[in-house]
């Protein structure tokens, strides 16, 4: 059921067709947006805290070179190996790697949409390796052959009954109805897993330059889990994952969980300085784009993303659409600007799937100015100019152009405007379903036009100047027959 | 070239304006009474907490613990009695039902603790057991994160593992409705002692 293509709008008339699901979809990611809103006003220094992880973030940023060669310098000193990718290839090649060589055949896996973003379960399966999910939400969209929806929550799309249906189809469970029910027998079902795991792999929160050490946060508990057990551990992260002191997490474990959840932290914050007795730790560093992100002055702050979320909550596009409307693994606003920068032509749809309303620039909690970002693509896409060096070029620009051509040529001209207002007041009246035909059917086929006016605005307004300077002349010599002379 | 060597080279290449390392210090959220937030706050993360009164003794009050009348004990803590001793191999904690591990300090601010990894010598018992009861010195509670990270300092990195735990394992993945006991432990009981 999840759509492989197409573009944002098709991918969401398709979840929107089950009026039942989407309606629970935006219900509940706004309940979870209303619990961030309740822990945000707890905490009266919540904009210093936003403001301190924006600037912590740009400085990181600033200096990434620098604290990429400090934070590898002290994991090495812990006893980790850090390994560099420069996309997802090598990163795919790596992880392969490391398992082949110590006889691996069955991984434990928690959330980490840095491999979704390089593919990497298919690839190991393909391989011969068995990978299995461990986060709850990312086991059951794994069963069922989807990627996640949300990166936080990675089956928000999907109703009790379609996880009891997968359960039973591709575990045996028998037919079970709650919530309790269903989370038990996953805990049985994946303990198996995490006892018989010969590795696990985790994802990376924060990366601490100072400390080489690394931090990853869970609510299930399931990346200790798959880090405990098996003897081998590696974590991949994106290179934007760094900050320079183990202090500062203090600012960014603040503002994470009450983003991501409304919850003051999540359950478990595990932190990592190198592999555990007997162990090996392999940290697994990626770029993927992210250096070209970091070049461009515009986009660079959206390298500031710490995962949480917040801003798919609130989007009122994403809780309507959904996260299989968005042809990127990290859906929703922030998705709709790294997917694009990376490759405009497979995601030019994405940055349109916005009301400019600004709202997940408003909870974002490091200060990304996401929907003028997307505003800017989208105006790039127009002017036909690349996005970043090496993107490539929008294919569907040259219509928008001539349409924007054509406005500014009419609306430059009052004459003109007020021309083609009357031709248009004129055929409205005529044929009011006009625009649900022909290339304006798309924007047209859920909205209705209001009924058409006989005259334009001007028209209406110079008529009502003429009656109000009547009725004013009137209440002038009514006033002055009052007074006593 | 290596991967590391061209990645570190274009980024050097790329020419940011240098923005300044801000200063942590900041007007953070103080409790007029930090160890009753905490419970609170451990409560809303669905911990349990009991204080050891004036007069008991810290091991009749794990003792006479619910959890405690579970089969298999391990204590991490000199402190109090297990009924085995902690297995030196990960897998053997899968049938622990119950692990008694010491934490160094409590959260205000959001009812976790910090369980330094020194004190376990095998991390999968806080993760792998049924059921876990911290012992947690009364009025060793700060205020925020900020002082959590303060407090831990130089000794972030000295051990391989550190965890901040707050209440038991959880999960709304299925509906948003919150089921506790995902794949950790089951219940969190907090002793104050």
């Amino acid at each position: 059921m999840s759509a492989t293509s197409g573009p944002h709008w098709e991918r969401a008339e398709r979840f929107l067709a089950d009026t039942d699901r989407s309606r629970f979809h935006d219900g509940a990611l706004w309940e979870i947006r209303r619990r961030r809103d309740q822990r945000a006003r707890g905490l009266p220094e919540w904009e210093a805290l936003r403001a301190l992880g924006a600037q912590i973030k740009a400085h990181t940023l600033s200096r990434l070179p620098e604290y990429l060669v400090e934070f590898e310098a002290n994991a090495k000193k812990h006893g980790a190996t850090v390994h560099f990718a420069a996309d997802a290839a090598e990163h795919n090649r790596i992880v392969l790697g490391l398992l082949r060589s110590r006889g691996v055949e069955r991984v434990v896996k928690s959330k980490s949409m840095l491999t979704e973003e390089c593919g990497l379960n298919p690839w190991l399966e393909r391989h011969g390796i068995e990978v299995t999910d461990t986060d709850l939400g990312e086991l059951i969209v794994q069963l069922r052959d989807e990627p996640p929806s949300h990166i936080v929550l990675p089956a928000i799309h999907l109703r009790k009954k379609d996880v009891a249906d997968t359960f039973t189809r591709r575990l045996g469970a028998p037919p079970l109805g709650d919530a309790e029910a269903l989370t038990g027998f996953a805990r049985e079902h994946l303990r198996e897993k995490f006892l018989a795991a010969q590795a696990g792999i985790t994802g990376v929160n924060f990366a601490i330059a100072q400390t080489g050490g690394i931090v990853v946060c869970t609510n299930e508990g399931n990346a200790d889990l798959g880090t405990a057990l098996p003897s081998l551990h590696i974590a991949c992260m994106g290179l934007e994952k760094l900050i320079p002191r183990g202090a500062d997490l203090g600012v960014f474990l603040r503002l994470l969980a009450r983003s991501a959840t409304g919850q003051a932290i999540t359950v478990y914050s595990s932190h990592y300085h190198g592999p555990r007795p007997g162990g090996e730790l392999h940290i697994v560093i990626v770029d993927n784009g992210r250096s070209a992100i970091r070049a461009e002055p515009e986009h660079r702050r959206a390298l500031a993303c710490i995962r949480c979320g917040a801003c798919m909550n609130t989007c009122p596009v994403f809780r309507r659409s959904g996260g299989h409307s968005y042809s990127t693994h990290v859906p929703g606003p922030i998705g709709s600007i790294l997917a694009p920068l990376r490759q405009l032509d497979k995601h030019g749809s994405l940055p349109h799937a916005c009301s400019l309303c600004g709202s997940c620039t408003a909870v974002c909690p490091v200060g990304i100015d996401l929907h003028e970002q997307l505003l800017l693509i989208r105006r790039r896409q127009v002017d036909g100019a690349r996005p970043v060096p090496g993107g490539v070029r929008h294919s569907g620009s040259r219509q928008r152009r001539w349409l924007a051509a054509i406005a500014s040529w009419v609306l430059s001209s009052a004459a003109r405007t007020a021309r083609l207002g009357a031709i248009a007041r004129w055929f409205g009246r005529r044929w009011p379903g006009l625009l649900r035909v022909g290339p304006m059917s798309r924007w047209s086929a859920t909205r209705e036009l209001p009924p058409m006016p006989r005259q334009s605005f001007q028209q209406q307004h110079a008529a009502r100047r003429v009656l109000r300077a009547g009725q004013a002349e009137r209440e002038r010599r009514d006033e002055r027959g009052q007074v006593p002379s | 070239m290596s991967s590391r060597d061209e990645l570190l080279a274009r980024l050097a290449a790329q020419r940011l304006e240098p923005v300044p390392l801000p200063s942590l210090e900041g007007d953070w959220t103080r409790h007029a009474d930090p160890r009753e937030r905490f419970r609170v706050a451990l409560g809303e993360a669905a911990g349990r907490v009991v204080t050891v009164g004036i007069g008991a003794s810290l091991a009749d009050v794990v003792a006479g613990l619910e959890v405690m009348r579970s089969a298999v004990i391990c204590s991490l803590t000199p402190m109090c009695l297990g009924t085995r001793e902690p297995p030196l191999e990960p897998h053997s904690f899968r049938d622990v039902d119950v692990v008694i591990v010491a934490a160094q300090f409590g959260v205000a601010e959001n009812g976790a603790v910090w369980i330094d990894g020194s004190g376990v010598p095998v991390r999968a018992a806080l993760f792998l057991t049924q059921h876990l009861v911290v012992l947690l010195p009364q009025g060793e509670v700060v205020d925020n994160m900020h002082q959590a990270y303060e407090r831990i300092g130089a000794s972030l990195g000295a051990s391989p593992f550190g965890c901040f735990m707050s209440g038991p394992s959880k999960t709304a993945d299925i509906e948003q409705e919150l089921v506790v006991g995902a794949h950790g432990a089951r219940s969190l009981t907090l002793v104050e002692y």
